[in-house]
């Protein structure tokens, strides 16, 4: 080794020194209460921002605040874990995989084959299709349905199968031991393998992990020993990037793009490495070391944080956004007393009554600058690297930019000033001290004095905490006792709190990127002044502390207030505060209570000093997530949950609770919760439970609403609904009750027309009979029928007078029947024969052998069935009426009955001359019938007998 | 000249069939060597018995040896401690080592290679995924390996009684030299 390349080593080592000096701000979380390690193997972020972690103890998760056991398997590792937006996958070293949902694990089935080594990456296809990259045994294609085992035979080079990526729509790269396989994974085709190895230009063959850039052209790669390389998609290309010095931080385990050109690089030897693509050619590497640790994934978590797993659990490190500047003795975080930047980025501290200088090349070592005769209260860099300092006691001094320190005499009345605080305008110093405020013009190396402004002069008081030179000239001071006193080409501008602004001691003054001015006050929180008037920001906005001793800004708008508690940013454009305290586990234990003590360099990046040095709040224009993000977690009808997709609930099951959650690594302890429940409550209802019970909820519809906040005010909020509906019970719901009311209405409408139909009935069947028993009086009382049974009566008096008393008495029991009987609807059938038997009689004895009849009438028929009274007699009448009765034409009638009729049968041989009456008789008992049932009567001529069928009853 | 074609047929089929022959090579001579540098002791064995191939074409390796087959202890009795004790070899006969090569390197070529042999490592029965490194030198068709590498006992579950925890260390060093000749 020529004597070139230890040079080369030793510049090396002074380079990673300068970035060694910027360390992220660390803290590390342990799974267990015991605090004993934990080997954190991979690591992954829900979408409701819960971290989960795959250990050598199974599974577990974050959520800002502490780490949760979730059971899977007793001692099996999670090797790997997989996000997506329903689930979360699980790979376990023995192969098997598992889901978790809503905080329950499912181990899954596999269809098939089954990898029965560790699972080294999950990856996700449409249509829930994993892709399981295997510790030797290739790489495995699952589904509910199937399961494929790609492998050696399908031309991978290599079964150990580290990760399987898609650097865009078309390629699928695998990153295996012995170099990159680009495949295409087909259950049809056999696998199409490209191999890339180091002859390709690969750094290394063990390929630990590849992982596409956000705008997916390049592809980035890390190796077991050959540190980095790259993979461009377009080319199909693959090469190694140089690296000043060659790769000496170890094997890679994983990668974390971060925009275009940038990566954060973890490693096995513990170092996180911020790695930047100078050219396609060349990259730089920022180096964070942390001796002893296995860095084995990393994950961003959206705040500017990132998230480590490492051999002994969890580890956050600030990136980017602030880092600490640790620095020894003489450092003393209650002895400074003055800090400022020169256009170098060099920083200057006063220590008491020494200056030291922290050379922005090597930012750990404090280098003397000067002392002087008394404490430094205030100090000023100009343009030329000139330093002002302003003393207890001693007045003025500067600092050369050779290195002389001189103090300016000749002005009496700063000769012994304590100056306060100091600003510079073009070539003007002005200077803040006990007696009022003195407007200096520089001129080479002497100041003179141009005027004292003072109480009387117009500033309203003798004390002035702070002066500031804004953008426009101005020379703003805050006072104690008399506000904010702006003055500009003479003229004086004052607020207090007479004018409306709250307060009159004012420490800090500072303006922001967007040109508002800020202001510290006691007691009052902070203000802000946009060029027309003032408004206020206190805890309500979610500022931590009301007493603010200093003010920074920096060039993206972010304002900094230094107060006991800590370190409030406010960032504009998301109108919230972020805390930086001692809560938050960073080592941020306490700042200085000093006023007006920060710097800003050139870049405007915030140099604040605190308990170990300087935190750095680096000029980051953030479109970090530090909303808290909310999720409802649980639902659950009388405590016993359902799932979240349940939308309905009975109404009986009318107990909701819901539970929900909130994270955000921003400010993990500090979250609001406000709820409402729309249909039952329109009012909001702040909370610090993390769940809510709504017992006994009416029927209805209901959206619930639950809202998180960084701050009480809620100004800026992120919400999680839930509608659902409880339902009615079913004697509620209008179907049911049109339904009851239409068949009440039918009810009643039923037995309405069927009593009317039966009143008619009745009256029409009274009429009928009242009709008939007059039709049947009147034939009854037929003069014919009385002559002709009286002519019969006569003649058998003289031949035979026993059966003329028999013959009267016949038909007197044929009156008496026929009248006891006339007021009835119905009459046995038995009661019928009574009548007709007597009629019978006196028409046989009238007729004699020229009528015969014939009865067949069954006793049982004759005891159970009903017919119409008279309705028999009348047809046998009607028989004898109309039809020839003579000896040489016998009438035949014959009488017989069934079940459910009666036939009267005669045999028919009507008469020339039609008797008056015809058919008045047969109609008027067919209507009596039809009153009482729906059996017809019916009558009809067959084979020269007339017939009439009667429906018994 | 027919004659003289079969003549360079066969020698060509010769020479083709003594060129896959060389794909294997198997451990003629070799040797493996543990060290355990405790404060108190240094215990140093040594087994004569290496066995192993390595498949030059496919790059595969596997390495055998048996427990019993150490010798070299301080002591007759330390011996027996390192096959009952530790070791427990009556259980666990052999130690290997199987598995792949990393580099794509063509072990047929003459010549000095660092190469990392990727494989899993069976100590004591209990099985460890591991990347050792290699110095492999390949002279007129033989192969000589030399390589050193450490073994934590507790990752092969090999239990230290409290007692001796000053006479043996945590992890022990290993080296191997082997000759390989082709088969």
């Amino acid at each position: 080794m020529s004597i070139s390349h230890y040079i080369w080593a030793i510049i090396l080592l002074f380079i990673t020194q300068q970035s060694f000096a910027f360390k992220p701000f660390s803290k590390e979380v342990w799974l267990n209460e015991t605090n004993t390690p934990v080997e954190v193997n991979c690591i992954v972020m829900a979408n409701d921002g819960i971290i989960w972690m795959g250990t050598s103890d199974g599974l577990y998760w974050y959520d800002g605040i502490e780490a949760h056991y979730l059971h899977t398997y007793d001692n099996v590792s999670v090797t790997a874990l997989k996000t997506t937006k329903q689930k979360l996958y699980i790979g376990f070293e023995n192969g098997t995989m598992g889901t978790v949902d809503n905080e329950k694990f499912y181990p899954w089935k596999y269809s098939g084959k089954s990898p029965k080594t560790s699972i080294n990456s999950i990856e996700t296809l449409p249509g829930n299709t994993l892709i399981l990259s295997t510790a030797g045994e290739g790489i495995f294609l699952v589904n509910h349905n199937f399961s494929y085992r790609f492998t050696l035979a399908h031309g991978l080079t290599d079964e150990y199968i580290y990760t399987t990526v898609f650097p865009d729509s078309i390629t699928t790269l695998t990153a295996t031991d012995r170099g990159i396989n680009q495949v295409t994974l087909n259950k049809k085709d056999p696998i199409a393998v490209r191999s890339f190895t180091m002859s390709d230009g690969l750094s290394d063959n063990i390929v630990r992990v590849i992982k596409p850039m956000p705008d997916k052209c390049f592809s980035w790669i890390g190796t077991h020993q050959g540190g980095l390389s790259l993979y461009c998609s377009q080319r199909e290309e693959i090469w190694s990037p140089k690296v000043e010095g060659g790769w000496r931080w170890g094997q890679i385990n994983d990668i974390l793009p971060a925009g275009k050109d940038t990566a954060w690089v973890c490693t096995e030897s513990g170092y996180l490495l911020k790695v930047i693509l100078k050219d396609s050619n060349n990259i730089q590497i920022e180096q964070y070391h942390y001796p002893g640790k296995k860095l084995n994934k990393i994950i961003a978590d959206g705040t500017g944080n990132i998230w480590c797993a490492t051999n002994t659990g969890l580890m956050m490190l600030t990136v980017d956004y602030i880092s600490a500047i640790e620095l020894e003795a003489p450092f003393q975080l209650s002895k400074i007393t003055a800090l400022a930047c020169d256009n170098q980025k060099n920083i200057f501290l006063a220590i008491e009554h020494k200056l030291y200088k922290l050379n922005h090349t090597n930012t750990t070592q404090l280098e003397l600058h000067g002392k002087l005769p008394s404490s430094i209260t205030s100090m000023m860099v100009d343009s030329n690297g000139t330093i002002w300092l302003g003393t207890f006691g001693h007045g003025i001094w500067k600092r050369t930019t050779t290195g002389n320190i001189m103090k300016f005499d000749g002005i009496p009345i700063l000769q012994s000033e304590s100056v306060l605080d100091m600003a510079i305008q073009h070539n003007k110093l002005w200077v803040a001290g006990l007696n009022g405020v003195q407007e200096l013009s520089i001129h080479h190396n002497t100041l003179e004095l141009i005027q004292t402004h003072n109480k009387h002069t117009g500033i309203g008081s003798d004390y002035v905490y702070s002066l500031y030179t804004d953008k426009k000239n101005n020379i703003w001071m805050g006072t104690d006792g008399a506000g904010i006193c702006c003055y500009h080409s003479g003229k004086y501008r004052h607020w207090d709190s007479s004018s409306g602004m709250v307060a009159d001691v004012v420490y800090s003054i500072s303006e922001d990127h967007d040109g508002n001015l800020w202001a510290s006050t006691l007691e009052h929180g902070l203000l802000k002044y946009n060029g027309n008037n003032w408004s206020k920001y206190n805890q309500e906005d979610g500022l931590k502390d009301l007493n603010i001793s200093t003010i920074n800004t920096n060039n993206t708008g972010q304002v900094f207030a230094v107060h006991a508690l800590g370190i409030d940013v406010w960032y504009p454009q998301l109108k919230q505060f972020r805390h930086f305290d001692k809560k938050m586990n960073l080592g941020i234990d306490s700042v200085s209570k000093e006023l007006n003590l920060s710097a800003k360099d050139n870049s405007g990046n915030v140099y604040i000093p605190y308990n170990n040095g300087l935190i750095c709040f680096h000029n980051v224009h953030t479109t970090q997530q530090l909303l808290p993000a909310i999720s409802i977690r649980s639902v659950s009808a009388f405590f016993k949950e359902v799932p979240l997709y349940t939308k309905q609930f009975t109404h009986a099951n009318n107990h909701i609770s819901f539970g929900y959650r909130s994270v955000n690594y921003a400010n993990p302890q500090q979250i609001y919760f406000r709820y409402k429940l729309e249909g039952y409550n329109d009012s909001w209802i702040t909370t610090a439970d993390r769940t809510v019970t709504f017992p006994k909820l009416p029927s209805g519809d209901y959206n619930f609403i639950v809202q998180s906040s960084a701050n009480p005010l809620f100004s800026n909020t992120r919400q999680a609904t839930y509608s659902f509906t409880i339902q009615r019970p079913f004697w509620l719901h209008p179907l049911f009750l049109i339904l009851v009311a239409a068949i009440t209405w039918l009810i009643v409408y039923t037995y309405v027309r069927l009593r009317e139909r039966n009143f008619r009935k009745l009256s029409s069947l009274q009429r009928e009979r009242m009709l008939f028993e007059y039709e049947h009086l009147k034939s009854q009382v037929n003069p014919h029928f009385l002559f002709n049974s009286l002519n019969t009566l006569t003649n058998i008096i003289e031949d035979d007078k026993e059966a003329a008393i028999a013959y009267t008495g016949q038909l007197s029991d044929l009156y008496r029947n026929m009248l006891s009987y006339r007021n009835k609807d119905l009459i046995s059938l038995q009661e019928e024969w009574e009548i007709i038997e007597n009629y019978l009689y006196i028409q046989e004895t009238r007729f004699g052998n020229a009528i015969t009849i014939k009865v067949d009438l069954p006793e049982q028929i004759m005891k159970t069935k009903k017919v119409v009274p008279m309705a028999i007699q009348l047809l046998v009448e009607n028989a004898i009426k109309h039809n020839v009765v003579s000896k040489s034409k016998p009438l035949n009638i014959t009488i017989e009955a069934d079940n459910n009729y009666i036939t009267v049968q005669n045999t028919y041989q009507p008469k020339i001359s039609k008797e008056k009456g015809a058919g008045l008789g047969l109609s008027n008992i067919r209507k009596r019938y039809s009153l009482l049932t729906k059996k017809s009567v019916s009558y009809y001529i067959q084979d020269d007998y007339f017939n009439v069928k009667l429906p018994l009853i | 000249m027919a004659v003289y074609r079969l003549l360079v047929l066969s020698a060509l089929l010769f020479v083709s069939q003594y060129v896959t022959a060389q794909t294997i090579y198997q451990v003629d001579k070799g040797s493996i060597t543990f060290n355990s540098n405790a404060p108190n002791e240094i215990i140093k064995a040594t087994s004569e018995k290496l066995e192993g191939v390595i498949d030059v074409q496919k790059r595969t390796f596997a390495f055998k040896v048996d427990i019993r087959s150490f010798m070299g202890f301080n002591s007759p009795l330390q011996k027996d401690h390192f096959n009952e004790n530790y070791m427990e070899s009556h259980l666990y006969k052999l130690a290997t080592f199987s598995g792949k090569i990393i580099e794509d390197i063509d072990l047929n070529e003459p010549g000095i290679h660092k190469l990392r042999a990727k494989g899993r490592l069976n100590i004591h029965g209990v099985e460890e995924e591991r990347i050792i490194y290699a110095q492999v030198k390949q002279t007129e068709k033989k192969i000589i390996i030399a390589s050193e590498f450490e073994v934590e006992l507790s990752d092969h579950n090999i239990k230290i009684p409290r007692v001796v925890n000053d006479k043996l260390a945590t992890a022990v060093i290993v080296s191997i030299n082997a000759r390989l000749i082709a088969r």
